[in-house]
Protein backbone atom coordinates (compact mmCIF):
# COMPACT_ATOMS: atom_id res chain seq x y z
CA UNK A 1 0.00 0.00 0.00
CA UNK A 2 1.48 3.26 -0.93
CA UNK A 3 1.93 6.51 1.18
CA UNK A 4 -1.22 8.40 1.81
CA UNK A 5 -2.08 11.46 3.64
CA UNK A 6 -3.52 10.74 6.30
CA UNK A 7 -4.88 14.78 8.12
CA UNK A 8 -3.33 18.07 8.06
CA UNK A 9 -4.69 21.03 9.09
CA UNK A 10 -4.23 24.47 9.95
CA UNK A 11 -3.18 26.41 13.29
CA UNK A 12 -4.04 29.73 13.21
CA UNK A 13 -2.02 30.64 16.40
CA UNK A 14 1.38 29.90 14.76
CA UNK A 15 0.53 30.69 11.43
CA UNK A 16 1.26 26.94 10.10
CA UNK A 17 -0.36 24.44 7.79
CA UNK A 18 0.76 20.97 9.32
CA UNK A 19 -0.01 17.88 7.22
CA UNK A 20 0.82 14.25 8.09
CA UNK A 21 1.67 11.52 6.08
CA UNK A 22 1.79 7.68 6.39
CA UNK A 23 2.35 4.46 5.24
CA UNK A 24 0.04 2.13 6.22
CA UNK A 25 1.61 -0.95 5.86
CA UNK A 26 4.63 0.10 8.19
CA UNK A 27 3.15 2.62 10.36
CA UNK A 28 5.85 5.36 9.41
CA UNK A 29 5.19 8.74 9.29
CA UNK A 30 6.65 11.93 7.37
CA UNK A 31 5.45 15.42 8.79
CA UNK A 32 4.89 18.50 6.30
CA UNK A 33 4.67 21.93 8.02
CA UNK A 34 4.53 25.24 6.10
CA UNK A 35 4.82 28.37 7.15
CA UNK A 36 2.66 31.22 6.22
CA UNK A 37 1.85 34.64 7.76
CA UNK A 38 4.24 37.37 9.11
CA UNK A 39 8.26 36.91 9.91
CA UNK A 40 9.82 38.74 12.05
CA UNK A 41 13.65 39.40 12.32
CA UNK A 42 15.06 38.12 15.35
CA UNK A 43 17.87 40.71 15.54
CA UNK A 44 15.82 44.22 14.78
CA UNK A 45 12.34 42.68 15.63
CA UNK A 46 10.99 44.02 12.31
CA UNK A 47 8.27 42.29 10.96
CA UNK A 48 7.12 41.52 7.66
CA UNK A 49 4.54 40.00 6.03
CA UNK A 50 5.65 37.10 3.70
CA UNK A 51 5.64 38.06 0.14
CA UNK A 52 5.40 34.13 -1.38
CA UNK A 53 2.24 32.46 -0.20
CA UNK A 54 0.62 33.28 -2.82
CA UNK A 55 3.40 30.70 -4.73
CA UNK A 56 3.00 28.13 -2.16
CA UNK A 57 0.92 24.98 -3.83
CA UNK A 58 0.08 22.65 -1.21
CA UNK A 59 -1.28 20.14 -3.79
CA UNK A 60 2.08 20.53 -5.85
CA UNK A 61 4.36 20.38 -2.24
CA UNK A 62 1.86 16.89 -1.44
CA UNK A 63 2.04 15.36 -4.67
CA UNK A 64 5.88 15.72 -4.69
CA UNK A 65 6.46 13.96 -0.90
CA UNK A 66 4.30 11.61 -1.75
CA UNK A 67 6.23 10.71 -4.57
CA UNK A 68 9.28 10.88 -2.94
CA UNK A 69 8.71 8.96 -0.05
CA UNK A 70 6.63 6.29 -2.25
CA UNK A 71 10.11 6.54 -4.61
CA UNK A 72 11.78 5.44 -1.21
CA UNK A 73 9.59 2.53 -0.31
CA UNK A 74 9.77 1.65 -4.20
CA UNK A 75 14.16 1.51 -3.86
CA UNK A 76 13.52 -0.57 -0.62
CA UNK A 77 10.91 -3.53 -1.96
CA UNK A 78 12.85 -3.85 -4.98
CA UNK A 79 16.27 -4.45 -2.72
CA UNK A 80 14.25 -6.69 -0.38
CA UNK A 81 12.85 -8.70 -3.66
CA UNK A 82 15.89 -8.68 -5.38
CA UNK A 83 18.01 -10.44 -2.70
CA UNK A 84 15.23 -12.41 -1.11
CA UNK A 85 15.70 -10.53 2.36
CA UNK A 86 13.04 -11.55 4.76
CA UNK A 87 10.81 -8.70 6.22
CA UNK A 88 10.77 -7.77 9.95
CA UNK A 89 8.19 -7.48 11.18
CA UNK A 90 5.97 -3.76 10.92
CA UNK A 91 7.21 -1.00 12.68
CA UNK A 92 7.46 2.65 12.65
CA UNK A 93 11.08 3.53 11.02
CA UNK B 1 19.39 -10.97 94.71
CA UNK B 2 22.04 -10.39 97.29
CA UNK B 3 22.62 -12.36 100.43
CA UNK B 4 21.66 -8.82 102.57
CA UNK B 5 17.85 -8.25 100.88
CA UNK B 6 17.24 -11.92 101.03
CA UNK B 7 18.16 -11.99 104.68
CA UNK B 8 16.08 -8.60 105.23
CA UNK B 9 12.99 -10.80 103.30
CA UNK B 10 13.13 -13.51 105.41
CA UNK B 11 13.46 -11.22 108.63
CA UNK B 12 10.62 -9.19 107.37
CA UNK B 13 7.95 -12.34 106.05
CA UNK B 14 9.33 -13.28 110.13
CA UNK B 15 7.61 -10.39 111.53
CA UNK B 16 10.60 -7.89 112.16
CA UNK B 17 8.93 -4.62 111.09
CA UNK B 18 12.06 -2.39 111.09
CA UNK B 19 13.23 -5.05 108.01
CA UNK B 20 10.20 -4.65 106.11
CA UNK B 21 10.50 -0.87 106.58
CA UNK B 22 14.09 -0.86 105.51
CA UNK B 23 13.49 -3.40 102.34
CA UNK B 24 10.59 -0.98 101.24
CA UNK B 25 12.33 2.11 101.27
CA UNK B 26 15.14 0.20 99.53
CA UNK B 27 12.84 -0.65 96.80
CA UNK B 28 11.57 2.69 96.57
CA UNK B 29 14.81 4.62 96.22
CA UNK B 30 15.82 1.73 93.44
CA UNK B 31 12.84 2.75 91.54
CA UNK B 32 13.09 6.61 92.05
CA UNK B 33 16.55 5.96 90.42
CA UNK B 34 15.69 4.06 87.57
CA UNK B 35 12.41 6.37 87.05
CA UNK B 36 14.67 9.31 86.60
CA UNK B 37 16.68 7.73 84.18
CA UNK B 38 13.75 6.17 82.32
CA UNK B 39 11.64 9.41 83.02
CA UNK B 40 8.51 7.71 84.29
CA UNK B 41 6.53 8.07 87.30
CA UNK B 42 5.23 5.42 88.86
CA UNK B 43 4.10 7.42 91.88
CA UNK B 44 2.07 9.95 89.71
CA UNK B 45 1.59 8.48 86.36
CA UNK B 46 0.35 10.62 83.83
CA UNK B 47 -1.45 6.75 81.94
CA UNK B 48 -2.22 4.50 84.40
CA UNK B 49 -4.13 2.51 82.02
CA UNK B 50 -3.88 1.82 78.41
CA UNK B 51 -6.46 4.00 76.73
CA UNK B 52 -9.66 2.42 75.03
CA UNK B 53 -9.28 2.30 71.01
CA UNK B 54 -12.98 3.58 70.81
CA UNK B 55 -12.03 7.33 72.22
CA UNK B 56 -9.57 8.87 69.89
CA UNK B 57 -6.36 10.56 71.15
CA UNK B 58 -5.90 14.06 71.87
CA UNK B 59 -4.71 16.39 68.96
CA UNK B 60 -1.11 16.22 68.37
CA UNK B 61 0.89 19.01 67.45
CA UNK B 62 2.99 19.38 64.46
CA UNK B 63 5.81 21.73 63.11
CA UNK B 64 6.19 22.38 59.41
CA UNK B 65 9.26 23.03 57.32
CA UNK B 66 9.44 23.22 53.53
CA UNK B 67 13.03 23.16 51.91
CA UNK B 68 14.56 21.92 48.31
CA UNK B 69 10.86 20.79 47.32
CA UNK B 70 10.09 19.02 50.51
CA UNK B 71 8.16 19.35 53.50
CA UNK B 72 9.60 18.21 56.90
CA UNK B 73 6.94 17.62 59.39
CA UNK B 74 8.06 16.51 63.07
CA UNK B 75 5.24 15.31 65.27
CA UNK B 76 4.69 15.42 68.70
CA UNK B 77 2.46 13.39 70.36
CA UNK B 78 0.36 14.37 73.56
CA UNK B 79 1.58 14.06 77.00
CA UNK B 80 -1.42 11.78 78.06
CA UNK B 81 -0.76 9.19 75.93
CA UNK B 82 2.70 7.61 76.79
CA UNK B 83 2.27 4.22 77.01
CA UNK B 84 -0.11 3.96 73.96
CA UNK B 85 1.03 3.99 70.15
CA UNK B 86 -0.50 6.84 68.48
CA UNK B 87 -1.26 6.70 64.67
CA UNK B 88 -1.03 9.56 62.63
CA UNK B 89 -2.80 10.37 59.16
CA UNK B 90 -1.51 13.32 57.32
CA UNK B 91 -2.60 14.82 54.59
CA UNK B 92 -2.31 17.92 52.35
CA UNK B 93 -4.42 19.96 49.79
CA UNK B 94 -3.78 23.29 48.18
CA UNK B 95 -7.10 24.74 49.36
CA UNK B 96 -7.43 25.63 52.76
CA UNK B 97 -10.49 23.66 53.25
CA UNK B 98 -9.33 20.37 51.89
CA UNK B 99 -12.03 20.50 49.09
CA UNK B 100 -9.99 19.34 46.11
CA UNK B 101 -6.57 18.05 45.42
CA UNK B 102 -6.24 16.04 48.64
CA UNK B 103 -3.59 14.21 49.05
CA UNK B 104 -3.55 11.56 52.09
CA UNK B 105 0.09 9.82 53.05
CA UNK B 106 -0.14 6.12 54.54
CA UNK B 107 -0.89 5.94 57.92
CA UNK B 108 2.27 5.41 60.14
CA UNK B 109 2.98 5.64 64.00
CA UNK B 110 6.51 7.80 62.81
CA UNK B 111 6.64 11.03 64.44
CA UNK B 112 8.63 12.48 61.21
CA UNK B 113 7.07 12.63 58.05
CA UNK B 114 8.60 13.94 54.76
CA UNK B 115 6.05 15.28 51.55
CA UNK B 116 7.83 15.21 48.44
CA UNK B 117 5.84 18.74 46.74
CA UNK B 118 8.56 20.85 44.69
CA UNK B 119 7.27 24.18 43.51
CA UNK B 120 3.81 23.54 45.60
CA UNK B 121 2.44 25.51 48.42
CA UNK B 122 -0.03 23.04 49.79
CA UNK B 123 -2.24 23.28 53.49
CA UNK B 124 -1.11 20.42 55.57
CA UNK B 125 -3.37 18.82 57.99
CA UNK B 126 -3.01 15.92 60.76
CA UNK B 127 -5.51 13.53 62.74
CA UNK B 128 -4.51 10.70 64.58
CA UNK B 129 -6.07 7.57 66.14
CA UNK B 130 -5.05 4.58 69.04
CA UNK B 131 -6.67 2.01 66.26
CA UNK B 132 -6.18 3.87 62.86
CA UNK B 133 -10.23 3.52 62.56
CA UNK B 134 -11.58 6.06 66.05
CA UNK B 135 -9.91 9.74 64.61
CA UNK B 136 -9.77 12.90 66.27
CA UNK B 137 -10.45 15.81 64.24
CA UNK B 138 -8.28 17.32 61.20
CA UNK B 139 -5.72 20.02 62.99
CA UNK B 140 -4.02 22.15 60.55
CA UNK B 141 -0.21 22.09 61.28
CA UNK B 142 -0.35 26.01 60.32
CA UNK B 143 -3.14 28.19 59.39
CA UNK B 144 -0.98 29.36 56.32
CA UNK B 145 0.43 27.16 53.52
CA UNK B 146 3.02 25.45 53.73
CA UNK B 147 6.02 26.66 51.15
CA UNK B 148 8.13 23.05 49.67
CA UNK B 149 10.73 25.14 47.99
CA UNK B 150 12.01 24.51 44.55
CA UNK B 151 13.97 21.53 44.05
CA UNK B 152 17.56 21.93 43.81
CA UNK B 153 19.57 20.65 41.07
CA UNK B 154 22.13 19.14 43.03
CA UNK B 155 19.36 16.87 44.25
CA UNK B 156 19.33 15.33 40.37
CA UNK B 157 22.48 12.31 39.47
CA UNK B 158 24.17 13.92 36.95
CA UNK B 159 23.16 13.78 32.95
CA UNK B 160 19.58 11.10 33.79
CA UNK B 161 16.36 12.21 32.72
CA UNK B 162 17.81 15.46 31.43
CA UNK B 163 19.80 13.72 28.81
CA UNK B 164 18.23 14.53 25.74
CA UNK B 165 19.44 13.04 22.56
CA UNK B 166 18.62 11.60 19.15
CA UNK B 167 19.97 10.77 15.52
CA UNK B 168 18.13 13.18 14.03
CA UNK B 169 19.80 15.37 11.00
CA UNK B 170 18.22 18.88 10.65
CA UNK B 171 19.44 19.84 7.23
CA UNK B 172 18.24 23.29 5.96
CA UNK B 173 18.34 23.62 2.05
CA UNK B 174 17.03 26.25 -0.35
CA UNK B 175 18.47 29.07 -2.46
CA UNK B 176 17.85 32.48 -2.62
CA UNK B 177 13.95 32.99 -4.34
CA UNK B 178 13.26 29.18 -3.49
CA UNK B 179 11.41 28.22 -0.54
CA UNK B 180 13.09 28.14 2.17
CA UNK B 181 13.01 24.41 3.41
CA UNK B 182 14.24 22.13 6.51
CA UNK B 183 14.18 18.12 6.23
CA UNK B 184 14.23 16.15 9.40
CA UNK B 185 15.24 12.80 8.78
CA UNK B 186 16.83 9.81 10.94
CA UNK B 187 20.46 8.03 9.74
CA UNK B 188 18.87 6.17 7.31
CA UNK B 189 18.88 9.40 4.99
CA UNK B 190 15.65 11.93 4.03
CA UNK B 191 12.26 10.46 4.50
CA UNK B 192 13.30 8.07 7.00
CA UNK B 193 12.26 8.92 11.37
CA UNK B 194 14.83 9.02 13.79
CA UNK B 195 15.31 7.52 16.99
CA UNK B 196 15.19 10.46 20.03
CA UNK B 197 15.73 9.97 23.72
CA UNK B 198 15.28 11.00 27.05
CA UNK B 199 17.19 9.68 29.68
CA UNK B 200 17.69 5.67 28.98
CA UNK B 201 13.97 5.91 27.02
CA UNK B 202 13.93 5.45 23.08
CA UNK B 203 11.11 6.34 20.71
CA UNK B 204 11.13 6.87 17.22
CA UNK B 205 9.98 9.58 15.45
CA UNK B 206 8.98 10.60 11.78
CA UNK B 207 10.91 12.47 9.44
CA UNK B 208 9.62 16.20 8.51
CA UNK B 209 9.69 18.43 5.62
CA UNK B 210 9.41 21.82 6.49
CA UNK B 211 9.06 25.02 3.97
CA UNK B 212 8.62 28.09 3.93
CA UNK B 213 10.70 29.48 6.88
CA UNK B 214 12.63 32.47 7.21
CA UNK B 215 15.61 32.77 5.13
CA UNK B 216 18.38 34.28 6.48
CA UNK B 217 18.38 32.84 10.25
CA UNK B 218 19.15 29.90 12.24
CA UNK B 219 16.39 28.11 12.57
CA UNK B 220 15.91 25.41 16.07
CA UNK B 221 13.51 22.41 15.43
CA UNK B 222 11.38 20.79 18.23
CA UNK B 223 9.01 17.84 18.54
CA UNK B 224 6.16 18.53 21.00
CA UNK B 225 4.95 14.60 20.60
CA UNK B 226 2.64 15.34 17.99
CA UNK B 227 3.84 18.30 15.64
CA UNK B 228 7.21 19.73 14.71
CA UNK B 229 8.01 23.18 15.90
CA UNK B 230 10.53 25.82 15.07
CA UNK B 231 12.02 29.01 16.40
CA UNK B 232 14.79 31.13 15.99
CA UNK B 233 15.72 31.17 19.33
CA UNK B 234 16.66 28.04 21.74
CA UNK B 235 14.78 29.08 24.43
CA UNK B 236 11.55 28.74 22.63
CA UNK B 237 11.86 24.82 22.25
CA UNK B 238 12.56 24.41 25.50
CA UNK B 239 9.19 24.51 26.93
CA UNK B 240 8.74 21.03 29.06
CA UNK B 241 7.37 18.77 27.27
CA UNK B 242 8.81 19.61 24.19
CA UNK B 243 12.26 17.78 22.23
CA UNK B 244 14.47 19.55 20.75
CA UNK B 245 15.57 17.81 17.64
CA UNK B 246 18.38 20.51 15.82
CA UNK B 247 19.61 23.49 14.76
CA UNK B 248 19.60 24.25 11.06
CA UNK B 249 20.93 27.02 9.29
CA UNK B 250 18.81 27.64 6.14
CA UNK B 251 21.32 30.15 4.69
CA UNK B 252 24.48 29.36 6.42
CA UNK B 253 28.23 29.81 5.96
CA UNK B 254 30.42 28.05 3.11
CA UNK B 255 31.50 25.08 4.65
CA UNK B 256 28.75 25.11 7.31
CA UNK B 257 25.29 24.31 7.39
CA UNK B 258 22.57 25.12 4.86
CA UNK B 259 22.59 26.30 1.50
CA UNK B 260 26.09 27.48 1.14
CA UNK B 261 27.56 25.37 3.00
CA UNK B 262 25.42 22.27 1.46
CA UNK B 263 26.25 20.20 4.51
CA UNK B 264 23.09 21.42 6.77
CA UNK B 265 23.31 21.18 10.10
CA UNK B 266 22.58 18.62 12.58
CA UNK B 267 22.53 19.13 16.76
CA UNK B 268 22.58 15.71 18.55
CA UNK B 269 22.45 16.93 22.17
CA UNK B 270 21.23 19.83 23.68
Amino acid sequence: MAWQLKNHDFDHQVGRHYAVLHDPATGAEHHIVIHTGHDSCPTCGHVKPKTNTGELDFKAILKEELANLEQSRMQSAAYVQRHNIPVAKASKP
Amino acid sequence: MSAEIRSMIESAVGGNREDMRNLLLQFMNEHVQAHQVTGTNWVSPTSGTLPSSTTPPPAATAAAQGANGVISLQITNPTQAAKATIYHEVSYSPVKNFSQGVTTLPVSANNTVSIPAPGQAPFVRIRSSYDGSTWNTHQLIQQTAVQAGLQSSAACEPGTVLNNWNYANVVGQGAPGQVPLIQVYGPNGPYHGYTAGRGTTQVSRPSATILNTDYSENQIVAFDGKRFQISPVLPGVLKDSWEPVGLAQVNGTPGGGGIKGGNGARLTAI
